[in-house]
């Protein structure tokens, strides 16, 4: 009998006796489901952060803040600085010859969640003239773009579902009176859509606002960044730091992204080393209580190898069908499912990545958990089995 | 008790079995020390931030004027009110951070969770250009009692400079903050307030205490209405809200907490019971030789009791006994170092409960067992 025909035979036959172990098979399936769903749930929230937040920034794009400044929010930059910012060499002009720069003011508003009626700072997002050949993936999907002289914002898209009173044609009252929304717009599904976008100017005088926060500006091209950030840093006078919009993005979305990995793989790794030791449980006893059954198998001549790849692939099946059930739990339950953080508002995302490390999970635990019991089975002594029952 | 021995024995009948049943309980537990004990710990956090303390901010996040503070004062049941003008501010190099908050000796006894002592305060109410200090800001830059520092902060003064001096007279400790580096100081909100070139009588927000925690939604109720057809509208909440609503929305904990702990306990369950099943099935001729000797179906109901509850309460232990020690290096992730004593009696009562619910199948197998059929083999 060819060895692979051996191994088939014995591989089925182990697998049709399941049912007849189906308490303990089952916990083994369980305990894999409840080890790929918590790491994928918690995964999918890191995942989904990244995509929003990270996605946001491009290579070809650098944000100016003060010098000491950590983030946007707490950057200060005084009005004489900004033209000396827009003709700095490195930056793109467009057709007319203006250079693509938005000077970018941030400012919060307390709104109501939908979700569960508490309150949520909503991010309010001004920006230059420029700002829209500057980004170019915000479209309007509703209403009409703000008028910069009124009291007029647009809205992502994100933020119109998260917030009650958002609607096109809304008022909210921010200072200075009631603001309107007229304009509704998606922005590839980066962060921009938790904004809502007005005009800087207008924004600044109503809050009180002298100075601005930032500036963007669109650089001729990625390789372009280090001239320009060497020409603001040879001005003494500017107290100024340059950041590559994609490396400023991915610094905001670390501190998060980092805790949940290490959530993930903590109490994943404790619950993986759980259902390891169930798969153990199971298949110890299932061998010990098959012992005759293999003693035979050896009997009439079936190889050693046979066995232990029988043992090992009914292990990998039970653990691979308990990370499906994981994965779709977790996939039923968060995929696409909005979150909030801070100030920002993303969706939860389970990708291929996420679905192949439940596999992979799936695939080790089933390893651990099958290869010792696999070769007990196929070292037990014949006729040892045999006398002892 | 005298059943132990009988009872330990059948335990480790087979032993490969057990230890691995007994591995996942310690694991499983673990889980259970770990993740309550997390959520616990933030709840305890949560608690201890006071509800009798509540922030009236503005609901745009522009400057609000100090003539609110008469007003909120009058609302009945305010205790207290401070303004707070808060401040970034630098010593020397702009990466000497300090973190400025004009007030007034009343922010010290709506937070009471400072050292502060009468004379300190007492200078600075005296000490125009007064501030209290946090130790880390002490510690950090050097500071001491009696020291002129300037800072520069991105307020210009009447001058049009942005060189603010601020004389220290005391040095406090916050309860919570100790080792965590928080560069604070508190000075006279008036002394900002004259000296700065614009924006003068407005505040970043108010700190106030109330009489009862229980009237904290009908006080900042009664406050956000009034000010709501103003030109700054404000939102006031406690500091506990804040700190949950935060908390929950990067992550819901308690939510994550139960789910783990759930699933990890629905499959110990499994486990456990089809570890005791398997057990008392081979040991069927056994338990029909004890009922043959005369032991009652009520004790031996009794002793598988026993023993499913001997394995899960060692299991527990360890688990939980893990837990405890493992929990210190939890601290820099998520500022939680310590788990509950109610943790340690939740985990015995759910031991206790996988033990009963595991044992009760098998218990009763037991008792069904018929002395001749079992003998025989059948």
């Amino acid at each position: 009998m060819s060895a692979i025909r051996q191994v088939s035979a014995v591989t089925l036959m182990n697998l049709r006796s399941i049912a007849g172990r189906r308490a303990a098979s089952f916990v083994v399936v369980v305990g894999m489901a409840a080890v790929v769903a918590v790491v994928i749930s918690v995964l999918s929230m890191s995942s989904g952060f990244l995509n929003t937040v990270g996605k946001t920034g491009r290579a070809d794009r650098a944000i100016v803040l003060s010098t000491s400044a950590v983030s946007r929010g707490g950057s200060s930059l005084p009005r004489e600085a900004i033209p000396l910012i827009a003709d700095a060499p490195g930056v793109i002009k467009d057709a007319d010859g203006k250079p693509l720069v938005s000077a970018d003011v941030f400012a919060t508003m307390e709104m109501i969640k939908q979700s569960d009626g508490l309150f949520a700072p909503a991010t309010v997002h001004g920006v230059g003239p420029q700002a829209f050949k500057l980004f170019p993936q915000i479209r309007l999907i509703s209403g009409r773009m703000f008028n910069p002289a009124l009291h007029e914002l647009i809205v992502g898209r994100l933020a119109q579902t998260q917030f009650a009173g958002f609607e096109v044609g809304s008022k909210i009252s921010l200072p200075e009176g009631d603001w309107t929304i007229v304009g509704n717009f998606e922005s590839d599904a980066d962060q921009h859509e938790s904004e809502l976008i007005g005009d800087a100017e207008t924004i600044m005088s109503a809050y009180q606002r002298t100075d601005f926060n930032d500036v963007t500006v669109m650089l001729d091209s990625p390789a372009a960044f280090e001239r320009f950030q060497s020409a603001l840093a040879s001005n003494p006078a500017l107290k100024l730091q340059v950041v590559r919009e994609s490396v400023y993005f991915a610094k905001l979305a670390k501190p998060l992204t980092d805790f949940m990995t290490l959530v993930a793989y903590a109490v994943g790794g404790i619950m993986g080393l759980g259902a390891v030791l169930g798969a153990l449980n199971t298949m110890y006893s299932a061998v010990s209580g098959r012992a005759v059954e293999i003693a035979t198998l050896r009997a009439i001549g079936f190889g050693p190898v046979p066995i232990v790849v029988s043992v090992l692939v009914e292990t990998l099946l039970l653990t691979c069908v308990g990370a499906f059930f994981g994965t779709a739990l977790a996939w039923l339950a968060f995929d696409g499912k909005p979150a909030f953080s801070d100030y920002y508002i993303y969706r939860m995302t389970v990708g291929p990545g996420l679905i192949a490390l439940g596999i992979a999970i799936a695939a080790a635990v089933g390893l651990a958990g099958g290869l010792f019991p696999a070769i007990r089975a196929a070292r037990q002594p014949v006729a040892a089995a045999f006398r002892a029952n | 008790m005298k059943y132990l021995p009988l009872i330990w024995a059948g335990l480790w009948r087979k032993r490969l079995r057990t230890v691995l049943t007994l591995l996942s309980i310690v694991v499983a537990f673990l889980l259970f020390g770990i993740l309550h004990g997390v959520d616990a710990g933030l709840a305890h956090v949560m608690q201890y931030q006071r509800l009798d303390r509540l922030y009236t901010d503005s609901r745009h996040g522009t400057p609000l004027p100090i003539s609110y503070q008469r007003q909120i004062e009058a609302i009945p049941g305010v205790t207290a009110v401070t303004p707070q003008k808060v401040l970034q501010a630098s010593w020397q190099d702009e990466k000497n951070q300090v973190l400025v908050v004009g007030s007034d000796r009343r922010w010290f006894e709506i937070l009471w969770e400072t050292d502060v002592t009468p004379g300190q305060l007492a200078a600075l109410t005296a000490t125009r250009t007064g501030a209290i200090v946090s130790i880390a800001c002490a510690q950090r830059y050097g500071w001491k009692v009696g020291d002129k520092v300037p800072l520069t902060i991105n307020l210009p003064r009447l001058d049009g400079s942005k060189s603010w001096a601020f004389d220290i007279v005391g040095i406090v400790t916050m309860d919570g903050h100790e080792d965590d580096g928080f560069t604070f100081m508190v000075a006279n909100y008036d002394y900002i307030d004259q000296a700065r070139a614009e924006h003068k009588g407005t505040v970043s927000n108010y700190l106030l205490r109330i009489d009862d925690p229980i009237h904290g939604n009908r006080i900042g109720a009664a406050i956000d209405s009034m000010f709501a057809n103003s030109p700054d509208p404000t939102i006031t909440y406690s500091q506990r809200l804040s700190g949950q609503s935060d908390l929950n929305e990067t992550f819901n904990v308690t939510f994550f907490t139960k789910s783990v702990i759930g699933a990890a306990f629905f499959t110990l369950l499994i486990l456990t019971a089809n570890t005791m099943m398997q057990s008392v099935k081979e040991r069927v001729p056994e338990f029909a030789v004890l009922k043959t000797v005369g032991f009652p179906d009520r004790l031996l109901m009794a002793i598988v009791l026993g023993e499913s509850l001997l394995l899960t309460g060692i299991g527990a232990a360890g688990g939980l006994t893990l837990a405890k020690f493992l929990m210190p290096l939890a601290r820099d992730a998520i500022g939680v170092a310590h788990i509950a004593p109610t943790v340690f009696l939740e985990g015995a009562l759910v031991a206790a409960t996988v033990a009963v619910v595991s044992a009760w199948a098998p218990s009763l197998r037991a008792r069904q067992i018929n002395i001749v059929d079992a003998l025989a083999g059948r």
